[in-house]
């Protein structure tokens, strides 16, 4: 695996669009999430991927993997989605109008859960609690919430998160810290963490 | 009071690592301590452990469709590629070329007295050295800011080409006048020495000039090659 995923990069390095359209397929799962998180809009989500991997494609070439204190290609290839994000947010910044929490996109589908044996009402709260979770994450400042991401939600160690942050890794450490304080308070502050709310559905079933 | 209130913000801090199993062994164990005489503390563990799960749980959303790049999507990059290994080895190139005939010039300099001169030279030199690290740096470790708009790229190039030519040809005509001033200052102090000028002295000032403008042009050149 690990060794083929090399064997993709170097021929992708040297131009060979089906070796890296490889990687895209590897890896377009967690970068569309990850761009889904960070912007709370699929369409956003999805123009940003899409211009990561066009970045990605160009910078291929100058990737040094596998070097000591150089993080892999996964790490690598978030630090590109995550610029890809900074980059759509500095333009809403740029473009007030735009609405920060696109409120349209409240039906879509990015809630897609696997479990149709749930039952209807855990299967409400499980909506509820992503729904305002993506509220929550949408009020961090952008480091904590990329950090937040890559930590909780996308499971990276916090090495990786430091590669694909260009943080070190005491500030990696404190952005999580202080993020998940700041949901903490936010999911409080809307009785999602309520004990009777949250222990049954996660740990008794 | 203010003791304890530190120490207990400090263990609230800690809290976060503690969950990833990221805090040493011995803050562990005095974090635990802590832990078992502090309800607050408690509690809010319990809450910080539940965000995190809950975080964990959020449903990942399926890509929309393939972010697979077509042959087109892909050939953008096309004239991107060649130019930016060319571009690097012109401003190495560049660099290198901005540094012999600095060497060339200090020795030229040197032999017509003008001792100042040499740290004059020796400067620009090392920027051009600076520059040409600096940029090996960028191209690896800010490839990722390197996000140019994809559309209207194909032009792109072109365009900085263009423009790094002008900006050559700018700061080349620009050269020209403080490569004139050694000329002039050097004369007058040359001339009262041989007691006129004779034509070799004049060859050599000559060359002085000319070297300095092409030392000029070359760290142009160099920094018009970093701009891509």
């Amino acid at each position: 695996m690990q060794t083929e995923e090399a064997a993709l990069i170097e021929r992708s390095q040297s131009g060979d669009l089906d070796a890296f359209n490889a990687l895209v397929l590897a890896y377009q799962g967690q970068v569309y999430n990850l761009c889904l998180r960070m912007l709370g809009s699929p369409q956003a989500a999805e123009d940003a991927a899409q211009e990561a991997f066009i970045a990605a494609y160009r910078a291929v070439p100058r990737f040094r993997g596998g070097r000591p204190g150089r993080s892999g290609f996964r790490a690598w290839l978030l630090r590109i989605a995550a610029n890809a994000c900074y980059d759509e947010l500095r333009r809403r910044r740029s473009r007030p109008q735009v609405p920060l929490e696109a409120p349209a996109d409240d039906d879509r589908p990015s809630a897609e859960l696997p479990a149709s044996d749930e039952p209807l009402e855990q299967r409400a709260e499980r909506l509820e609690l992503a729904r305002c979770l993506q509220e929550g994450l949408a009020s961090l400042p952008a480091d904590q919430r990329l950090a937040v991401i890559l930590r909780d939600v996308q499971g990276l160690a916090y090495e990786e998160v430091a590669g694909a942050t260009g943080a070190s890794l005491g500030t990696v450490k404190s952005r999580i810290s202080r993020g998940r304080a700041a949901l903490r308070h936010f999911l409080l502050a809307r009785g999602e963490l309520l004990p009777s709310r949250f222990r049954p559905s996660s740990e008794s079933s | 009071m203010m003791f304890w209130f530190d120490r207990h913000r400090r263990f609230r801090d800690q809290l976060s690592a503690y969950i990833d199993g990221a805090l040493d062994p011995a803050a562990a164990t005095r974090l635990e301590a802590h832990l078992g005489e502090c309800a607050r503390c408690r509690t809010e563990l319990e809450q910080l452990r539940a965000t995190v799960a809950a975080l964990r749980e959020l449903p990942e959303a399926q890509a929309p469709r393939s972010f697979a790049l077509s042959p087109e999507r892909a050939a953008v990059r096309r004239p991107a590629v060649p130019a930016a290994p060319l571009a690097f080895g012109a401003r190495i190139a560049a660099a290198g070329v901005a540094v012999a005939l600095a060497a060339v010039l200090v020795v030229d300099l040197g032999d017509l007295g003008g001792d100042g001169a040499t740290e004059e030279v020796t400067t620009p030199q090392m920027i051009a050295e600076r520059e040409a690290d600096e940029s090996e740096i960028e191209a690896g470790g800010a490839a990722p800011d390197a996000v140019p708009e994809p559309y209207g790229t194909p032009g792109a190039p072109e365009a900085a080409a263009e423009d790094a030519d002008g900006e050559f040809m700018r700061d080349s005509g620009v050269a020209e006048t403080p490569a004139a001033g050694p000329e002039e200052a050097e004369a007058p102090a040359a001339a009262p020495s041989d007691g006129g000028i004779d034509a070799l002295t004049a060859a050599e000032i000559g060359l002085a000039a000319a070297l300095g403008v092409l030392i000029v042009g070359s760290l142009a050149l160099a920094f018009a090659g970093r701009k891509r």
